[in-house]
């Protein structure tokens, strides 16, 4: 046989040993994976070369099946266990808790995880048996307290490195990241997650909001592609290149544009969500390379841009039209203004 | 030894009443607790009611009730948000939770590779339709008509490849979620959006 091939089979039978040691020999898995590994050597015997018999023993499904026997022998091994009936101390059921603790690194220094697992392991040590203790931290709500804590301050760490992203120094008030919905995300959760009276309800919330983030986020990034990178991309290509391809492509965007949603470049400046995008994301940044060019804020930039886009199109100052200044938002016909507003509330 | 039941019954009492104040998220569970409370009350020592319990001494029904009541929820809330795909998973958890008899078989069959396959297809889904919205406002914004044109042949590409992964997707889809949920246009701007692509291509969608 294959040195590689008797390797590999070994560490099949030494996988499935444990279980073997424990079960009787007549149990019916035991001998069903018995007869699996014996089939898997004879093949082997059989076998030219080792991809000969990977190639068999793929077809005839035997690395699925043999992988299956884990958990079938586990199982077996669980049913073939006598249930105890011993009354487990405060020690047998903290260990868990102790692993988990430690198992925390940085967070264990949080001062209000640390102050729930505190309370926890002081109760292991004021009790007088499992059960008590299983009351003392139902009664004083340990069990949820243990999982809010630790998630409210996954949560907070969320936000604070979303807000902070991007900036140079703890001075600037500029991050590179506007995303009023995250914002939105982790400041609601927090609250809700607080608010929340069992373990099962604090998931679903966590669910929940993560999937109405997660869509608020796919609905912001088209609203801003539609609304501001479809003339943004053309004029910054012309900013560049100042070649007539892009001049002409920036003038015909403009236009498309200010037509289809009633506004004009400054109303599309106007818009609250789109200025927050524009000054943290677009010059935030790129700051840096702005600065190279003279720009030192956003409004400077915009005022560039504004020379850059006089140059592709005859008149900038198209006419608004509130009546077609509408976008939908989740069902709802909102006017562009109130963007922001419903990305921070719904 | 009595002290033990009492504390038992206690926390059972407690668990009870916490999970009574959402009875619709809970229901399960309420139901699994207060039929181990009428055990743990009807037994004259911890030994009598492990005992009577049985099989379920590990408290494995409460566990699975757990289980049932979480699956139960998040069914629900794929389905609000029309996550079809996702919300299948969970009836699939769902219902290896309900028949499954021990912790070992929860865990043997409650594969984590279980939600891959489906998942993904729902995030094509919402990746396809991303894709198609950005196309159909994209073929209006180039100066040259051949590359409107362009855009309008791969928004046609785009949309048989989201209609491979659901056939039942057409623009009123855009209205309905979780299609609805990433789309900033109102009716009458895709009316007009797909009056131009049409107008390019020159056949209908």
């Amino acid at each position: 046989m294959d040195a590689g091939l008797k390797d590999l089979l070994n560490s099949y039978r030494a996988g499935l040993k444990t279980y073997f040691d424990s079960l009787p020999n007549d149990n019916a898995e035991v001998m069903k994976a018995n007869k699996l590994l014996a089939e898997m050597e004879s093949l082997a015997q059989r076998s030219s070369d080792y991809s000969a018999f990977m190639e068999e023993a793929q077809s005839k499904n035997y690395f699925s099946e043999i992988i299956t026997f884990h958990s079938k022998l586990g199982n077996e091994l669980y049913k073939s266990k006598p249930k105890s009936t011993k009354i487990p101390s405060a020690s047998d059921i903290a260990k868990g808790y102790h692993s988990a603790f430690e198992s925390m690194g940085e967070l264990k220094n949080d001062p209000e995880i640390s102050a729930v697992y505190s309370r926890v392991f002081q109760l292991e040590k004021e009790v007088s048996s499992g059960p008590e203790f299983i009351y003392r931290m139902e009664s004083e709500n340990l069990f949820l307290q243990m999982s809010k804590k630790h998630l409210i301050r996954v949560m907070r760490d969320g936000l604070d490195n979303l807000l902070n992203s991007g900036k140079p120094s703890v001075n600037e008030k500029i991050g590179i990241v506007s995303s009023p919905q995250m914002e939105h995300y982790f400041t609601t959760i927090q609250k809700k997650i607080i608010e929340s009276k069992t373990v099962i309800e604090m998931e679903i919330i966590a669910f929940e909001e993560a999937e109405n983030s997660r869509f608020s986020n796919l609905w912001d990034s088209t609203f801003l592609f539609v609304t501001f990178h479809s003339i943004l991309s053309p004029l910054v290509s012309y900013r560049m290149t100042g070649s007539e391809e892009d001049r002409l492509d920036t003038k015909h965007a403009y236009e498309f544009v200010c037509d289809f949603y009633g506004l004009n470049w400054d109303d599309l400046f106007e818009n609250s969500r789109i200025w927050d995008y524009f000054e943290k994301t677009v010059f935030g940044a790129a700051k840096d390379t702005f600065l190279s060019q003279n720009i030192h804020s956003a409004k400077e930039l915009k005022t560039d841009f504004r020379n850059h886009l006089a140059k592709c199109v005859e008149n900038i100052e198209m006419n608004s039209d509130r009546n077609k200044q509408k976008v939908n938002f989740r069902g709802k016909e909102i006017e562009l203004k109130d963007v922001l507003k419903f990305l921070k509330s719904e | 030894m009595e002290n033990n039941s009492e504390f038992h019954i206690a926390y059972l009492k407690s668990r009870i009443s916490k999970l009574k104040e959402n009875l619709e998220l809970n229901s399960e569970q309420i139901s699994a607790y207060q039929k181990v409370l009428s055990i743990a009350e009807n037994s004259r020592n911890y030994e009598e009611y492990l005992q009577t319990l049985g099989e379920d001494a590990d408290l494995f029904s409460l566990a699975r009730s757990e289980q049932i009541d979480r699956y139960r929820s998040m069914v629900s809330l794929y389905e609000k948000f029309g996550l079809e795909e996702n919300a299948e998973v969970f009836r699939k958890k769902l219902t290896i939770s309900t028949t499954s008899k021990s912790y070992m078989e929860l865990a043997t069959n409650l594969p984590q590779t279980i939600a891959l396959p489906l998942e993904k297809i729902s995030t094509e889904k919402i990746n396809q339709s991303m894709i198609l919205l950005h196309l159909l406002f994209q073929i209006n914004t180039y100066a040259k008509r051949d590359l409107r044109f362009a855009k309008a042949l791969q928004f046609k590409s785009e949309f048989l490849k989201l209609k491979s992964i659901d056939s039942s997707f057409s623009f009123e889809s855009f209205f309905i979620n979780p299609y609805l949920l990433i789309n900033p246009f109102t009716r009458s701007q895709i009316v007009s959006l797909k009056k131009n692509l049409e107008s390019l291509l020159g056949e209908s969608f």
